[in-house]
């Protein structure tokens, strides 16, 4: 960083900006996906009731008796789709994601309740909600797996050839030192250590919850002479889709796939979206292919709109895991070796697990020095709709298991949990399990120390002990414990995946509405309440050093915006808002060469000394009258108004090699220490969380609001998952669809979420940031649950720590001294 | 989103106009106040009707007053006793933060106060509470779940599946009104029905059928509830347990009436009810006469804990653990004990004099 860490008081970054976006959707002026004004048609799921077979047939009951007339009904099954691409002979029925197995429409063997068989439209909902009853799915039932732990008998495999890998959609193998020599080198450091401690844990599903449900509108532009007839127009035709979604050009290329179109004859819009949280990452591809049938074979608009219990019962969750933990630590607590074994379930098709296993793999071991490592993982089939995407993405499920594996080893060794972390985290220098070596100035040790400080830590343990004691002898039934967490989270795609997306994005001049020249900055990624808008004009303004009512943001439209990679992986701000900032860099590049910016236009400030966005930012400014004068100029022009781009370069480094599971899987990493203390009532098991302490280092805060907002939502959502969140499956049916029954913590039931930062800049990152936006989703189930393993002096294993849970675990633990 | 099928809206006048239209409309009318159950279960298909009857022009039917009234409850039926009069329309917000309700009903404002959420008070009203539908983990789901499970009795169905071939629907009440304002010995005035005006006991209100749980007549509507004031040395509490603080439905629900007298340093019981909510469609009213003229202390708090898990059988009609719930309902009714025995007959004003 050139002017090392200090923002100016001229700089937007480092402020609390408000959100530009923030009054239009208090007012209700900004329109969602069901808000546009439309006049087409509503579309409505016929889905399965059962977890697996095959369908022999469809029967259209008659709806005379409920005002169902099936000749105004317009009809999809997977018969309208060709079972071969014109474009690459694959079946486009099957969506393009990491592999082809999940069916847009059930052509016969199905794998999940709720999966979809055939789209209706027609003008009236209600007539279409009744309709949808109407339609009998006629099946050959076969044998599900509902248990994605234990390997499946020969009629329960579905994917891959009978055998050890049966069901398995992917395998990831981490290993390191002596695992990388021999198993039996590797047992010997098992042998001869001090301490082996081993344990399982488990981790259930979890509904992202978005407050808006998915939802698409499309339209087809077809040539006349195509305007009634066959499904699939023989002129060139276009599509249009707007709706709910996180990742436009994702569903670009799920669209080109299934219609067989060139990339220009499809045009997919982000509405104004209410929340993803990874929820409208893959799964909007299939609503927008279904709304985009139902409007071909109609040739009218499309509207798509699921309700909450559709969305909860038919998309994707979180992925369950299983994870079984073995550690050798010497006499000290010197963690010596790891021996872990993780499973996920990816649910009924491979859709994005693959990804959310590695990412599982990769931080797994967190930030600790462990000389010896194997690291098994597996994401297999069950029949439940497939896990996808979800804020942590794969972290989370791994960082609970070791992060409690941890105050195991302590008990075992006899340190305190924080004392054994401090023994084993890496200090500069150091390599993480995956044998990337960490350079970037890290001062773990002092960072974690400063969250137990504003913890008070040591004190509420002390008092806590004694307290426990006192309750014990007095028969008061709080317990309390404080629990500690200390991980990481890296931002972006994982290894080369950034390369491969090549993010672009474009800044173009344009006349503001005062008659001022300013910039519109065009990207493909969401404001999905994250505040994408917000920090993008922060960050635009201040590298062109702009006022803020200069700056616009462009709506997220693939016939508008290039593509810069999806919204997810917590990569907006770091990755996309570095390519804003170069491209800011551009611009005015472009604006010297074009003749519209001259020296005599430079600032005649010489110590202006603001931080600049870039650590290769050219470095000339200009003063502001004269940039908007040339801007102005510059968007007027004949041949268009003048750009500015960037197109993602790898930072500097080794590589990552995607085989051997080793390399830089990530540029930088965030780092956090979360406590949390709690107390437990032994009467009702209930837990209540005292104070939560969540500390993270973050290379630099852009918006100090946004942050501790974005920081304390994923803390409670978090917290959810540790003691509330439970999907109920029976036979592969959720029976827990809807928000009464499924319950998510309200803010009466969390206490203050107490937020700090540290910062140390990431050269590749704008001003230095990185990205924070699934970290707070990684560290607060294992604080909670240490906390409450604490109280109880039980370990507590398995999520979530409901009441009934701590009920089992307590009364089995008093069995058992009794016996 | 959840859309709203067609429906026709009225807005009656007056009370007669409202009851003439419900006894013609039947069933296939439903009355709409705060809607806070009703719009969602329509939304939900749980609730059919054709016509919405909106109780908005019913001024009336709100307000909370001061009454003399002839007692009505079971208890000390010589003298006239002072009541609250509460409209059936009144907001659950107005109830919870009133000051006449506050100082001589603390137990119902403390029962309103943790109802749903502040939003959902504001609009919610008390007889839309006590009407409140019955609730199971079976119905109140998607209209796909039910189809695929093959209906309920209480949806299109002819099996229960909380009582394997049970043919009587044992969905909870999920009303947190209910059991507190039968602690508390509250009657209903009723109009409308056949017989016209008349008053009933709401220990009375319930029946055990969770297709139809309220013993309301055709075209009969609540106008007001009366709750007499409680002599001081009668003592009830209402606890709740949901998973969460706010905007959740109880899954333990229990009020307790302890009726006392003090002699020296010593406070009997004379006599007192549990009223467990939360089982099926209506409150278990448990009389506590084995107990009278034991001491309110620690001992008798164990046992009503015990007499609780003995008299209540939570079923798997709620989703939660009906062994956690019985367990827990033992520990809320221990705790709704000693929160009466720390509270105590002289802690009350001594106007009414002992």
């Amino acid at each position: 960083m050139p002017d090392g860490n200090k923002l100016s008081s001229d700089h937007r970054v480092g402020r609390s900006i408000p959100r530009p976006d923030a009054k239009d959707k208090v007012t209700g002026a900004l329109h969602y996906v069901d808000d546009l004004p439309f006049d087409g048609l509503y579309g409505a799921t016929v889905r399965t009731q059962t977890a697996r077979g095959r369908i022999t047939g469809l029967r259209f009951r008659d709806g005379s008796e409920h005002g169902v007339d099936w000749r105004e009904i317009a009809v999809v099954t997977a018969k309208d789709i060709p079972r071969i691409s014109k474009l690459d002979g694959l079946d486009p029925n099957l969506v393009s994601l990491l592999i082809r197995d999940q069916p847009f429409l059930v052509r016969d063997e199905f794998r999940h309740v709720g999966e979809p068989v055939a789209l209706l439209a027609h003008p009236d909902p209600e007539v279409l909600r009744r309709a949808v009853q109407l339609v009998e799915i006629r099946t050959e039932a076969a044998t599900a797996q509902h248990d994605y732990r234990v390997p499946p008998t020969p009629d329960q495999v579905q994917h891959g050839e009978d055998g050890p890998d049966a069901n398995v959609f992917k395998r990831i193998l981490v290993s390191k030192g002596a695992a990388d020599e021999s198993a039996a080198a590797f047992r010997e450091v098992f042998d001869n250590a001090a301490h082996v401690v081993a344990a399982v844990y488990e981790t259930q599903a979890q509904e992202q919850c978005y407050i808006e449900p998915n939802g698409m509108i499309a339209r087809v532009e077809v040539a006349p002479e195509d305007a009634e007839g066959a499904v699939w127009p023989r002129k060139p035709w276009k599509l249009i889709v707007e709706g709910s979604m996180q990742c436009p050009y994702y569903v670009h290329s799920a669209m080109t796939s299934l219609f067989q179109l060139p990339d220009k004859a499809v045009q997919i819009i982000q509405a104004a979206t209410g929340g993803g949280f990874g929820g409208k990452e893959e799964f909007p591809s299939i609503i927008a292919g279904h709304a985009g049938l139902l409007a071909l074979k109609t040739r009218r608009p499309v509207k798509l709109i699921y309700d909450r219990v559709e969305d909860m019962a038919a998309s994707t969750k979180r992925h369950p895991s299983h994870t079984r933990v073995r550690a050798a630590l010497d006499a000290d607590g010197h963690l010596l070796a790891i021996d872990m074994d993780v499973t996920m379930d990816g649910g009924a098709y491979l859709t994005l697990s693959p990804v959310v296993l590695s990412r599982g793999a990769i931080h797994a071991i967190g930030p600790y020095r462990v000389d010896h490592v194997r690291v098994h993982n597996r994401v297999t089939l069950s029949n439940t709709p497939p896990h996808g995407a979800f804020r942590g993405f794969g972290a989370p499920q791994t960082v609970f298991a070791f992060e409690r594996h941890l105050d195991r080893c302590a008990r075992a060794v006899g340190l305190d949990p924080v004392e054994l972390r401090r023994r084993n985290l890496i200090v500069r220098g150091d390599t993480l399990a995956i044998s990337q070596r960490i350079d970037e100035p890290i001062e773990l040790h002092k960072w974690m120390d400063e969250a137990l400080t504003a913890a008070r830590y040591e004190q509420r343990r002390q008092a806590h002990a004694l307290f426990n004691t006192e309750a014990e002898i007095s028969g008061n039934p709080l317990r309390r414990g404080v629990g500690v967490a200390t991980f990481m989270h890296g931002a972006g795609f994982t290894g080369a995946g950034e390369d491969r997306l090549a993010s672009e994005v474009m800044l173009r001049a344009r006349v503001c509405a005062n008659g001022e020249g300013g910039v519109e900055v065009c990207t493909a990624n969401t404001e999905i309440g994250q505040g994408a808008i917000t920090v993008f004009t922060q960050i635009a303004a201040d590298a062109l050093g702009l006022p803020l009512d200069a700056i616009s943001i462009a709506r997220p439209d693939t016939d508008q915006v290039p593509n810069s990679g999806p919204t997810v992986a917590s990569r907006t701000s770091m990755v996309v808002g570095h390519l804003v900032a170069r491209a800011s860099d551009d611009l005015v590049r472009n604006l010297e060469v074009s003749g519209a910016l001259s020296d005599d236009d430079l600032r005649s400030d010489p110590d202006d000394d603001r931080a600049s966005a870039l650590s290769d930012a050219h470095g000339r400014k200009y003063r502001t009258d004269r940039l908007r004068r040339a801007l102005c100029t510059a968007a007027t022009q004949e041949s268009g108004p003048l750009e500015g781009w960037a197109t993602y370069e790898r930072p500097p480094g080794g590589q990552w090699d995607d085989v051997a599971y080793k390399g830089i899987a990530y540029g930088t990493f965030a780092w956090a220490t979360y406590v949390a203390d709690v107390e437990v009532d032994l009467t009702t098991f209930q837990t209540r969380i005292v104070d939560f302490v969540a500390s993270q280092e973050i290379g630099r805060v852009l918006n100090p609001m946004l942050a501790e907002g974005q920081i304390q939502g994923g803390v409670v959502q978090a917290m959810g998952w540790a003691l509330l969140e439970e999907q109920i499956y029976v036979d592969g049916q959720m029976r827990n669809p809807n928000m009464t029954n499924y319950v998510v913590p309200t803010f009466a039931d969390v206490p203050d979420v107490r937020v700090l930062f540290q910062e140390s800049p990431y050269a590749y990152g704008p001003w230095g940031a990185k990205g924070i936006g699934e970290l707070p989703m990684d560290g607060p189930a294992p604080a909670i649950l240490n906390a409450i393993s604490s109280a109880l002096g039980i370990d507590i294993d398995a999520l979530p720590a409901s009441p009934e849970r701590l009920m089992r675990a307590v009364l089995n633990a008093q069995a058992q001294e009794i016996r | 989103m959840l859309r709203l099928r067609a429906l026709a809206f009225e807005r009656p006048t007056s009370v007669q106009d409202l009851t003439e239209r419900l006894t013609q409309q039947g069933d296939a009318a439903r009355l709409l106040a705060g809607g806070t159950d009703l719009m969602p279960n329509l939304k939900l298909g749980t609730v059919q009707a054709a016509t919405l009857l909106s109780l908005s022009a019913l001024p009336s039917l709100s307000g909370i007053r001061r009454v003399e009234a002839a007692p009505l409850g079971s208890h000390d039926a010589a003298t006239p006793q002072q009541a609250l009069e509460l409209g059936a329309a009144t907001t659950l917000d107005v109830i919870a933060n009133h000051p006449l309700v506050q100082r001589e009903l603390p137990a119902l404002a403390a029962a309103v106060a943790r109802i749903a959420s502040p939003q959902i008070r504001n609009r919610a009203t008390l007889a839309g509470n006590l009407c409140v539908d019955t609730r199971c983990r079976y119905i109140n789901q998607s209209e796909l779940f039910r189809v695929a499970l093959g209906g309920c009795l209480k949806s299109h169905g002819s099996e229960c599946h909380v009582v394997p071939g049970g043919q009587n629907c044992v969905a909870a009440l999920s009303c947190d009104t209910a059991p507190v304002l039968i602690a508390l010995d509250a009657v209903l005035a009723l109009t409308g029905g056949a017989d016209g005006d008349r008053t009933l006991p709401l220990a009375d209100f319930y029946n055990t059928d969770g297709l139809s749980h309220t013993n309301l007549r055709r075209g009969e509507v609540i106008v007001a509830v009366r709750v007499p004031v409680q002599r001081p040395d009668v003592l009830v509490t209402y606890r709740k347990w949901a998973r969460r603080h706010s905007i959740d439905f109880p899954l333990v629900s229990v009020a307790l009436r302890l009726e006392t007298e003090t002699h020296g340093e010593t406070t009997r019981l004379t006599g007192g009810q549990l009223v467990v909510g939360a089982l099926g469609p209506r409150p278990r009213i448990v009389q506590l006469k084995a107990f009278v003229g034991r001491d309110l202390d620690a001992t008798l708090a164990t046992a009503l804990g015990a007499l609780a898990v003995k008299r209540c059988r939570p079923l798997p009609n709620l989703p939660y653990d009906e062994t956690y719930r019985r367990r827990r309902l033992g520990v809320e009714t221990q705790r709704a004990v000693m929160a009466l025995i720390v509270m105590g007959p002289a802690a009350l004003p001594a106007r009414h004099g002992a």
